[in-house]
């Protein structure tokens, strides 16, 4: 016999193990299709690293902040994130300055860690998670968050100097210039606060959210917008320089500025290169997975992490790739480097450093894996 | 197993996102709303499924008091009873494994739904990069909307309802759903089966939705109140307006001896239906019930007689 209902998804067959059965196997099944599909998501974070003397300072899926020999890939220190533990995620590369270390987490907490002891010198719950990182100019730290708000700290006192109200989250990282903090906000915004008063100076209106934090250079702010578009603004007046519609997908990756050109990251795949004066397309390189992470110059070369698992390496003048290495894992770190070794977070919960040769061959030095015992593989670890 | 996801991606949760995207866009920035018209289309496109799945049970209902008599006549030949039970089945054009196809048609698309709403509400930055590559580059005003508004009268859509209203809507549309939709047994184990799934799925999900974004409670609950309307219209309203008058019920035999098992027969129009089937039995065999089971039985006739009428 067969009895169904709808509502409660009871079949029972001829039999008699068989009716007790398949309702439960059914409930749990259901249930347990319903708790893949339905869990809130938790913040792993894909935290760029930040080096000084010879140590990376970088957050960790683990949920802590590590101070990691360049060299050999030992973790010299560690700290934990104070908030709850499944909010504890880093997304920001931290900031390094005047020996302090300088980190956004997504707990909602502005941590300021000496260097290299990584010893907590104060925290400011904001109560709002934190996704971008943390930028310092002049006295004052500069963080946005998730309840759309972008805070001015003095870094002495810790005293609030002033908090921005935006339309919607702001994920990103301010960059800030001649006194000026330029925020972008997922209500499409890109805004020119004063850091003195936090008065705005100007607004752009996008037609996309941004999640990309903006870079200035040269008098201009460059960012990319989930409209597709990648736009050059005055830094002086927030008029429209230029911009590039040839991306087919959002930007999230913060650019890189660099010589003649800017660096544009897309979750379409590819990194577009363009002039910065006029926003002429001169390369772009096409990578098998979205791009979250930013690009970095090691020597002649640009490398970029991306979603196809891959760090790839390419000429600067032409666009030409070199080479790349492929760790089977994505990459959405912004890159650190130094010393033609680049550092980045993958999102098996590794933290790698890759020596690139000056022919653009980039080779594992060190693999650190935060939640083993043994927790680094050393030398060449992957023939890339 | 990845082609199977992507399979899974490109044929179910791509475009369930898209088109929830685009009733947000098209729903004054409303997510809230995008998520109730979604379910409801949804629902519309599964009722000649739905509608099939519940004429199978309300068959299979009818037939419940002929099952019975054949488990006792046949309660020690198992084989015996089975082929004349398929025997029955096929005679009244009842299709056993038939109403299980809606089931497992829909349950997919339940699935994809969970998922769609999940993922289209963003709360973390992974899940917006990877809302990015779920959505169609080439339909309009998708990325001018993103990110989702997920406020929705008191509710964040993307976070578990802070009070404990929607997981009582939840648990309670649910309950009222299965009143609507469980039909009795003859089978007393499978009774007491039923009514243990009765209370335990809307106390089980109720609990669950206090850790659920709150948009999937909205959807549970707007789905769950649909269900029930397609099946009142269906298979009758009974079982609910019994509820509603606080109606008591009885414990009534489905045939004589079987006593045990009328615990569960509640006053239903399934049951009535199966009831009738079983009195209209009962005349063509010339056979006499208990006493307590005619007058039950009695009173039932009327009332379907009259709603016939």
């Amino acid at each position: 016999m067969i009895r169904f209902a709808t509502g409660a998804l009871t079949i029972g067959f001829a039999g008699r193990g068989k009716r007790a059965i398949m309702p439960v196997a059914l409930l749990l099944a259901l249930l347990a299709l319903a708790g893949c599909a339905g869990r809130i998501a938790t913040p792993e974070g894909w935290s760029g690293g930040a080096v000084s003397e010879d140590t990376l300072y970088i957050g960790t899926r683990e949920g802590d902040v590590r101070a990691i020999d360049t060299r050999s890939g030992e973790t010299l220190r560690r700290f934990t994130l104070l908030g709850e533990e499944s909010a504890r995620g880093v997304y920001g590369t931290p900031s390094i300055h005047n020996g302090t270390l300088y980190v956004g987490g997504y707990d909602g907490v502005l941590y300021a860690l000496s260097t290299p002891n990584l010893e907590l010198q104060w925290q400011e719950p904001i109560g709002a998670p934190i996704v971008g990182a943390p930028t310092i100019a002049g006295d004052v730290a500069l963080v946005g968050a998730d309840d759309a708000k972008v805070y001015a700290y003095e870094r002495e006192t810790q005293d609030l100097r002033w908090a921005y109200q935006t339309g919607n989250k702001v994920w990103s990282s301010p960059a800030a210039a001649d006194g000026v903090a330029y925020v972008t906000s997922l209500d499409k915004n890109i805004y020119a606060i004063d850091i003195e008063d936090g008065k705005r100076v100007w607004q752009y209106a996008t037609n996309g959210a941004i999640a990309s934090s903006p870079v200035v250079d040269g008098g201009v702010v460059y960012v990319g917008s989930f409209d597709g578009v990648f736009y050059a603004v005055n830094a002086a007046d927030g008029s429209l320089k230029w911009t590039f519609r040839g991306a087919d997908g959002w930007y999230w990756g913060k650019p890189l500025a660099h010589g003649d050109s800017v660096y544009a990251p897309s979750l379409d795949g590819n990194l577009y290169a363009l002039d910065k004066h006029t926003g002429d397309l001169r390369w772009t390189l096409a990578t098998g997975g979205p791009i979250v992470g930013s690009p970095a110059v090691i020597f002649d070369m640009i490398a970029i992490g991306s979603d196809d698992g891959k760090l790839h390496v390419v000429r600067i003048s032409d666009g030409n790739p070199v080479d790349e290495c492929n760790m089977n894992t994505r990459v959405r770190s912004s890159l650190a480097v130094q010393d033609g070794v680049v550092f980045l977070s993958a999102d098996d919960k590794t933290i790698r450093a890759l020596r690139v040769k000056t022919n653009g061959n980039p080779d594992e030095e060190w693999v650190h894996k935060p939640d083993e015992d043994n927790p680094v593989l050393k030398g060449r670890v992957e023939d890339c | 197993m990845q082609i199977f996801i992507d399979i899974w991606n490109l044929v179910i949760i791509q475009p369930m996102i898209n088109s929830l995207v685009l009733l947000y866009s098209a729903l004054l920035l409303n997510f809230g709303l995008a998520i109730i018209a979604f379910t409801l289309l949804v629902r519309a496109v599964l009722i000649p499924l739905t509608v099939r799945q519940s004429r199978q049970m309300k068959k299979m209902t009818e037939l419940q008091p002929k099952m019975k008599e054949l488990q006792e006549k046949y309660s020690n030949d198992r084989q015996r009873l089975s082929r004349e039970t398929m025997a029955i089945y096929k005679s009244n054009g009842v299709n056993p494994i038939g109403c299980l196809g809606p089931l497992f048609i829909q349950f997919p698309i339940w699935i994809g739904l969970f998922q769609a709403v999940i993922q289209t509400l963003p709360s973390t930055p992974e899940r917006l990069v990877g809302l990015a590559s779920h959505l169609y580059p080439w339909m309009p005003r998708v990325n001018d909307v993103i990110p989702i508004n997920n406020s929705f009268l008191w509710l964040d859509l993307a976070a578990p309802d802070p009070l404990p209203v929607m997981p009582i809507l939840v648990g309670v549309s649910m309950f009222l759903m299965q009143k609507t939709t469980t039909m009795p047994s003859a089978d007393p184990r499978q009774e007491q089966t039923s009514k243990m799934m009765l209370w335990m799925m809307p106390i089980m999900f109720g609990f669950f939705t206090t850790t659920f974004p709150s948009g999937l409670a909205l959807y549970w609950i707007v789905s769950n109140v649909v269900g029930m309307i397609i099946q009142g219209f269906v298979t009758g309203w009974g079982p609910l307006i019994d509820m509603l008058k606080f109606k008591r019920q009885t414990p009534v035999p489905a045939v004589a001896g079987a006593a045990a098992t009328g615990a569960a027969a509640a006053a239903s129009p399934n049951e009535e239906t199966a009831n009738d089937a079983d009195n209209r039995d009962d005349r063509q065999n010339g056979r006499r019930g208990n006493r307590g089971r005619a007058k039950s039985t009695r009173r039932r006739s009327r009332r379907g007689a009259n709603r016939r009428r």
